[in-house]
């Protein structure tokens, strides 16, 4: 069975293009999320292998997202998704238990080296 | 990338040897502070700063260097009989010591420095590295150097960034998964200098891992108990030949045994030689004038033990430096010497070694230990006046007992005699206080030369042998029946004019009680911590060495042993938990 992967962003645009991304490499992705509150209940529902995240969205922010999923799994792997400018929210959401990033705009190369480097962790 | 194996070689090298000469002048320091005329200790203390200077030099540790130049130049006109000794030069001194020291220690944390360059191109670099530090610290010991952790998060993006590392290999393999990282460089290497080092004076030692070391002695352990179980055959067999030939089998085990003892011997100096300055800064701190004698410093304990016994010893140190010595006021008043006395001594006895600390202080206050047992409910006021003074001093090892209402800052932080209790119970050793109010407090350390092979006494209850370490044994004797009086119900033996609880290892063993006392009964007479009891078993067999094992994990809660043997024949023997056999 493949990789499972949620996509949380609020940006329909965004969710297809990493969805995108993500599936040409043989990722499965299992849901998608348009908030933090939805992200943490599908988490729960569907423990999926990677959680791509936003930072900034309406309804829970992405840092607290993290935070509660690491409550529901410790070893929770999730890669946030930022926009340029974000440093002091991208390392609060690392020190909540995030295990990487990647800035938008992103290139392919650069989630794809992400997504792996985290699945080995 | 910079590899530099070489430097690193001679770092280490420097950096014990440099250790080595600390240690010896805060000894001398300490003995030129009490003896400012003694012109060979200035020379001595002069010699070694000259070395570390050089050495540091080529080690290209500038501020080293000058540091030792300038304690030079200072102890010059000292030597020349120009100035003398000034409170002044020995404080210099001792915090040059303490530069030294830190440096060596900072430098050692720091061991592998690294460089790390992130793409120019990288967005959010702050970001990015701390996700890498965050991801580096789940594989080595790492920590961020430059820039602060502030300015990871600042304005101004950041590309480089100083890290130390336990180990660098590993943050090589893991930062090339990062395709922003533009370079890694070993930083270490800077200090490097050619250092051409004397054939002659290549020290006659080679390095060990040390679970090499364990590895030989399991080895021997399994040698050891092979070599019972054949002499107990060729005994039975009653052949000379044999005899003779396992004769000589058993004395090349034994060397084999000694050396290999030896390989993992360090001298007691290694704990010792802290002292001096140690009780000398204590002592000034605390407003005390204290003479401290030191004595067998050249015995030699186990590794592992020397490691166990430093804490505690520690303690027991600054205990008679805190609540043993008295100010100097308070002792003349009592017609003392203003100058107390702390005497520190090994001294080897049979199969173990056993460490005194002394002090001629104001003693252990019996009465404020009786208050403070019945106040914790531990005694009844009634019973309190029938305790002796042995008895009394027995509470101090009960955990969390105290005399002391307030803490001291020094001696309190929690840690009690009966810290010193436990430590010396995981090693199998022995302790034990005296005390004379007004007059002192000494306290022996009794402690197993090795714990893996330890000299034992053998018993035998109903069909089982028990091991009983020598630590705690005092004699075997014969108790005859008639002579046990009961004093509330309780069997009580005197012995010698000092009377004795009798225990019967039947009954703390929940065995069958034993059919017909006689008037020759086997007993032991033993000691814990200064308390003297008598054991009764069914039959005495021999003292020697035994090789202790671990117990299965199954009985290990069990308090009533500490390990297992294997006897000669292969029958499995429990080492008996002697403190824990009677609470």
């Amino acid at each position: 069975m493949g990789v499972r992967v949620l996509i949380v962003d609020d940006a329909i645009f965004m969710r297809k293009m990493l969805g995108d991304i993500l599936r040409k490499e043989g990722y499965e992705i299992v849901a998608e999320a348009e908030n933090g509150k939805e992200a943490v209940e599908m988490y729960r529902e569907l423990k999926p292998d990677l959680v791509t995240m936003d930072i900034i969205m309406p309804d829970m922010s992405g840092i607290d997202a993290v935070k509660e999923i690491i409550k529901i799994d410790p070893d929770a792997k999730i890669i946030m998704v930022s926009a340029m400018g974000h440093q002091t929210l991208v390392i609060e959401a690392i020190q909540a238990g995030a295990k990487d990033y990647v800035v938008k705009p992103f290139q392919p190369s650069r989630v794809l080296e992400a997504v792996q480097r985290v699945l080995k962790l | 990338m910079k590899d530099n194996p070489v430097g690193e070689e001679y770092k280490k090298l420097f950096e014990s040897e440099v250790i080595a000469y600390l240690n010896n002048l805060n000894n001398l320091v300490v003995e030129l502070e009490r003896h400012p005329e003694r012109k060979d200790v200035i020379d001595e203390i002069f010699r070694i700063f000259h070395t570390i200077k050089s050495m540091a030099g080529t080690m290209g540790y500038e501020k080293m260097s000058q540091l030792c130049h300038r304690i030079e130049d200072m102890l010059f006109p000292v030597r020349n009989g120009e100035e003398r000794v000034s409170q002044n030069l020995i404080d210099e001194i001792l915090r040059g010591i303490d530069f030294i020291e830190n440096f060596i220690s900072g430098e050692k944390k720091a061991f592998n420095k690294l460089k790390i360059t992130l793409k120019k191109d990288t967005p959010l670099p702050g970001a990015r590295f701390f996700t890498i530090l965050n991801n580096l610290k789940s594989i080595t010991d790492v920590e961020l150097l430059e820039p602060g952790i502030e300015e990871l998060t600042g304005e101004e993006d950041i590309f480089q960034f100083v890290i130390s590392a336990g180990d660098a290999e590993k943050v090589q393999e893991e930062l090339n998964k990062y395709s922003e990282v533009e370079g890694v460089e070993l930083l270490i290497g800077e200090e490097k200098k050619q250092v051409v080092k004397d054939e002659a004076k290549k020290p006659r030692e080679l390095r060990v891992d040390i679970e090499d070391l364990d590895a030989l002695q399991n080895i021997l352990a399994e040698l050891v108990i092979t070599r019972e179980r054949l002499k107990e055959l060729i005994k039975e067999r009653g052949d000379a030949d044999l005899n003779s030939a396992i004769e000589f089998h058993s004395r090349a085990i034994s060397d084999l045994q000694n050396i290999v003892m030896k390989i993992r011997m360090v001298p007691l100096s290694n704990i010792f030689d802290r002292f001096p300055r140690y009780v000398r800064d204590l002592a000034k701190n605390l407003g005390k004038k204290i003479n401290l004698k030191i004595a067998g410093s050249d015995i030699e304990l186990d590794r592992s033990l020397i490691e166990s016994i430093s804490d505690p010893l520690h303690h027991l140190v600054r205990n008679a430096v805190d609540h043993g010595i008295e100010a100097p006021e308070e002792r003349k008043r009592m017609g003392k010497n203003e100058e107390g006395t702390i005497e520190i001594k090994a001294s080897r006895e049979k199969g173990f070694i056993k460490i005194t600390i002394s002090d001629d202080g104001r003693g252990i206050d019996t009465d404020s230990i009786k208050i403070m047992a019945i106040k914790k409910g531990l005694i009844k006021e009634e019973q309190a006046a029938r305790l002796s003074e042995r008895e009394l001093i027995s509470f101090l090892f009960l955990p969390g007992f105290s005399t002391r209402e307030e803490v001291s800052d020094l001696s309190g932080r929690g840690v009690g005699l009966d810290v010193v209790r436990e430590a010396m119970r995981k090693i199998g050793g022995n302790v034990e206080l005296h005390s004379v109010q007004g007059k002192g407090t000494t306290i022996n350390l009794y402690i197993p030369l090795t714990m893996a092979i330890i000299k034992a006494y053998i018993i035998r209850v109903e069909n089982e042998f028990y091991a009983i370490p020598l630590t705690f044994l005092i004699e075997t004797t014969s108790v005859d029946k008639n002579r046990i009086s009961f004093i509330h119900g309780k069997p009580l033996v005197i012995l010698r004019d000092e009377v004795m609880p009798l225990y019967d290892l039947r009954k703390i063993l929940a065995l069958k009680e034993r059919n017909g006392d006689g008037t020759d009964m086997p007993t032991l007479v033993l000691n814990v911590e200064g308390k003297r009891f008598i054991l009764l078993v069914d039959e005495l067999i021999t003292s020697g060495d035994i090789v202790v094992k671990h117990l299965p994990v199954i009985i290990r809660d069990i308090r009533q042993y500490t390990g297992v043997t294997i006897m000669g024949d292969g029958y499995p023997c429990l080492i008996l938990d002697v403190p824990n056999l009677v609470q």
